[in-house]
């Protein structure tokens, strides 16, 4: 009896040792299929934080250009990425979407306010007002569309701003690059079409408007006519942009200089033209207190020039612009202030070439 | 008496094999994955290095051409590789000398750049590399012909202690704007 009894408990054990091998290589199972999953979602996370930083980086490397266009990055990333810049408490920061963190870029960046694209197409052209504030940087993808719609007054200078003045243009003046593809039209006929194969279509108009067609975003820019010449140096340009969806205003601003012209009609919203217009007026206040300070201690050096108080007289001007740029900081949409400013910087710009640059015992501020 | 003994050795042994043959393929899977996350993590430092190396080419190339420091005068491309060393004296002025302006300047170059060191160092005439600043500005002899009395300007001083870091230099021109002279310099960036 005790024989069989013992001779069982040997016979039941390996029973048990499966069991406890099938246990045990289930859980090492277990715990290699989870980390699989996890590489992979964390591999899916370094590829979207990649995008954060490589398209500062690439526009980094971009800024050196006066104006170019290029394709960023320089290498597409490898899938789709869905991106949005910043608006109002994000301003000036980029996201790729189901990212929880986003990334400050610090330049200065007008286009769509989402887009999906695998590489961008970038534009970037130095802002002078009078002197050389900062790059501005245009970037848009392939599903976003841009056209410029003229009437019978304007159809001239609309053609000679798009990606394709006519080729009997007497003088080239400053113009959307062609890689852009932003088409001149006397109405959004094209435009509305477009709206199925394209994310964001955006039509932008050179005269007042009420609104556009329902699904399109749009803008009406009033400009002045130093925009309309081109021997007129681009810090005369200034105006006002109004934004629109479909027919309901979402918002107005104005823009000084010919490159915020262009960045008014690239901006798909009021939010990232206004968030980014800000900033721009920020690096112009902070080039103001560069040349204010080099002025100052000019006029310690140079006081055979400052006998006529020359760089006094620069220097007041230069605050004087200050002064401007806080009121537009504080209402962006003021057209007086903005062209005050315009004619300030001309007249800085004179300053500069004729009383300073033109005696031999001054020097230029810049 | 003899077979009962013998069935509990042989039920103890048999537990005692699958507890080691356990034990061992635990001891391989460690082993297995230290050498994998050692490897990735080697590989990983390897794409840094590379991306900081990269980084650096491209930040001293952007650098040199800020609005900030540019030789203004020279309008657009003539002003590439040459700087104005009065906005260098102007950058470099430390808090205390006044400008309140500028520590919001610095606020902003933080975001720029981040964790860094630029500097510009006067390399022809020699000078006594001192660092240059608005005292000595001040002085009567600044710079009446190529100075001696001070080449180094440090525009942006955030280092990052204990971390590794990669330095770059490249020439330019060092542009005096109060006896319009310029002398050979280097502009130097070490980015952590």
């Amino acid at each position: 009896m005790l024989k069989y009894r013992l001779s069982k408990k040997a016979d039941v054990s390996p029973a048990f040792q499966y069991i406890f091998a099938l246990i045990v290589g289930a859980i090492i199972l277990i715990f290699f299929i989870k980390f699989a999953f996890k590489a992979e979602s964390t591999g899916k996370e370094v590829i979207k934080a990649e995008v954060l930083h490589s398209l500062d980086a690439s526009m980094q490397a971009f800024s050196v250009s006066v104006s170019s266009t290029d394709l960023l990055p320089s290498t597409p990333w490898p899938q789709l990425v869905d991106m949005k810049f910043g608006t109002g408490a994000n301003c000036g920061k980029f996201t790729v979407t189901g990212q929880k963190f986003l990334v400050p870029i610090p330049r200065i960046v007008f286009g769509p306010e989402q887009m999906k694209a695998r590489q961008l197409k970038a534009w970037t052209t130095s802002w002078y007002f009078p002197f050389r504030v900062t790059n501005i940087f245009y970037l848009v993808n392939d599903r976003s569309k841009y056209y410029l719609i003229f009437n019978a007054n304007n159809q001239d200078f609309v053609k000679r701003i798009s990606s394709t003045p006519p080729a009997t243009a007497v003088f080239e003046m400053d113009h959307l690059p062609r890689e852009f593809d932003v088409k001149y039209y006397d109405s959004e006929a094209d435009a509305v079409a477009k709206l199925k194969i394209n994310d964001m279509v955006k039509v932008n108009y050179f005269e007042e408007k009420n609104g556009v067609s329902n699904g399109l975003k749009g803008s009406s820019l009033v400009v002045s006519n130093y925009c309309m010449d081109e021997d007129e140096p681009g810090y005369k340009c200034s105006g006002t942009v109004t934004f629109y969806e479909g027919n309901k205003l979402t918002g107005a601003s104005t823009f000084i200089g010919r490159e915020l012209m262009f960045a008014a009609v690239m901006a798909d919203s009021i939010g990232v033209y206004q968030c980014q217009y800000g900033r721009a007026l920020d690096e112009m206040e902070r080039m103001i207190n560069v040349y204010t300070a080099k002025a100052q201690r000019l006029a310690t050096k140079r006081q055979e020039c400052e006998y006529d108080g020359k760089y006094n007289s620069i220097i007041g001007m230069l605050n004087n612009m200050k002064g401007k740029i806080q009121v537009l900081k504080t209402n962006p949409g003021d057209s007086d202030t903005a062209l005050q400013l315009s004619n300030l910087a001309d007249l800085i710009n004179e300053f500069n070439d004729n009383d300073l640059g033109g005696y031999e015992e001054c020097e230029v501020l810049f | 008496m003899k077979s009962v003994k013998s069935c509990f050795k042989k039920a103890q042994i048999g537990m005692i094999e699958m507890i080691m043959v356990m034990i061992v393929v635990v001891v391989i899977i460690v082993i297995g994955m230290v050498f994998y996350f050692k490897f990735s993590g080697s590989s990983m430092e390897k794409t840094q290095e590379r991306i900081s190396e990269d980084k650096a080419a491209v930040i001293i190339s952007s650098v040199a051409q800020l609005p900030e420091i540019e030789c203004s005068h020279l309008k657009g491309r003539g002003a590439k590789g040459c700087v104005d060393t009065l906005k260098l004296l102007v950058l470099s002025m430390k808090d205390k000398e006044g400008n309140p302006d500028f520590v919001e300047h610095r606020r902003h170059y933080s975001d720029l750049f981040g964790y860094m060191v630029i500097s510009v160092e006067q390399l022809h005439p020699q000078t006594s590399g001192k660092e240059c600043d608005i005292s000595i500005f001040g002085l009567p002899d600044y710079p009446e012909a190529p100075p001696i009395g001070c080449g180094n300007w440090t525009i942006y001083n955030n280092p990052k202690k204990g971390a590794g870091s990669v330095f770059r230099t490249m020439p330019v021109a060092l542009y005096y704007p109060t006896n319009r002279a310029y002398t050979l310099g280097q502009l130097k960036v070490t980015i952590y």
